[in-house]
């Protein structure tokens, strides 16, 4: 008698949680790009792609006129291990004149593995100098979550980047998180 | 099947599950790089003064 009863209730138990997972797994909706441009992309230009569970929204964000060289790098933010790979690109183009940075445009993405997603961002900000400084400095972050093993339980975190570009081509990572 | 006996099943399983998750916060937690702390850019072009 007794287990029966208890083989009912969790068979119950099962169903509920069951029911309840795509709920729980559908991501939390991040800001209009609108708000967002008016809250991190001041003076820049935004742009939005559609999103897959592979490569997820690009932003980016530009200033200055532009004069002298032109400089491009690609820098990766990645953490976790396979399935759990999540991975932030800042793609920067700068351009320096003797000493002053004369333009600077920014490319943020964000690519996981498919049990992984962006559930804000991802973002990218000025955070010092800019042109006719004589360094500039970006950040760019994004906030990720996975599916653990229970599917419906999440595992989030953030990544970050912060790099200073100098006039002269050279440039430096300040802080990663 | 007597009650101890899914007692246990119901245990064992539960460690499974635990196993699981531990297993996968450990993969989520390790691994990944980071951007070099130096370097220099690849020069894309020149730009005229506007």
């Amino acid at each position: 008698m007794h287990t029966t009863r208890l083989i009912s209730t969790l068979a119950a138990l099962v169903a509920a949680l069951a029911a309840a997972a795509p709920a729980a797994a559908e991501a939390p909706s991040a800001l209009s790009p609108e708000a967002d441009a008016a809250l991190f992309h001041s003076g820049g230009t935004v742009e939005e792609t559609g999103t897959s569970a592979k490569l997820q929204s690009i932003r980016m964000q530009a200033e200055g006129g532009g004069g002298g060289i032109c400089w491009g790098k690609e820098l990766l933010r990645s953490k976790g291990t396979f399935p759990y790979v999540r991975r932030l690109y800042l793609y920067t183009v700068w351009c320096g004149s003797g000493n002053t940075i004369t333009y600077r445009s920014s490319t943020v993405w964000t690519s996981h593995d498919s049990v992984c997603w962006t559930e804000s961002g991802p973002f990218v900000a000025k955070t010092a100098g800019g042109a006719g400084f004589s360094f500039v400095e970006v950040q760019a972050w994004a906030g990720v979550a996975c599916h653990s093993p229970i599917y419906f339980v999440s595992f989030h975190d953030s990544l970050m980047m912060r790099v200073r570009y100098y006039p002269n081509g050279g440039y430096q990572t300040v802080a990663v998180d | 099947m007597t009650l101890s006996r899914l007692y246990r099943l119901l245990l064992f399983l539960a460690a499974l599950v635990a196993a699981f998750q531990i297993l996968g916060f450990l993969l989520f937690s390790s691994g990944g790089s980071q951007p070099p702390m130096r370097g220099h850019g690849d020069l894309v072009g020149y730009s005229q003064q506007p």
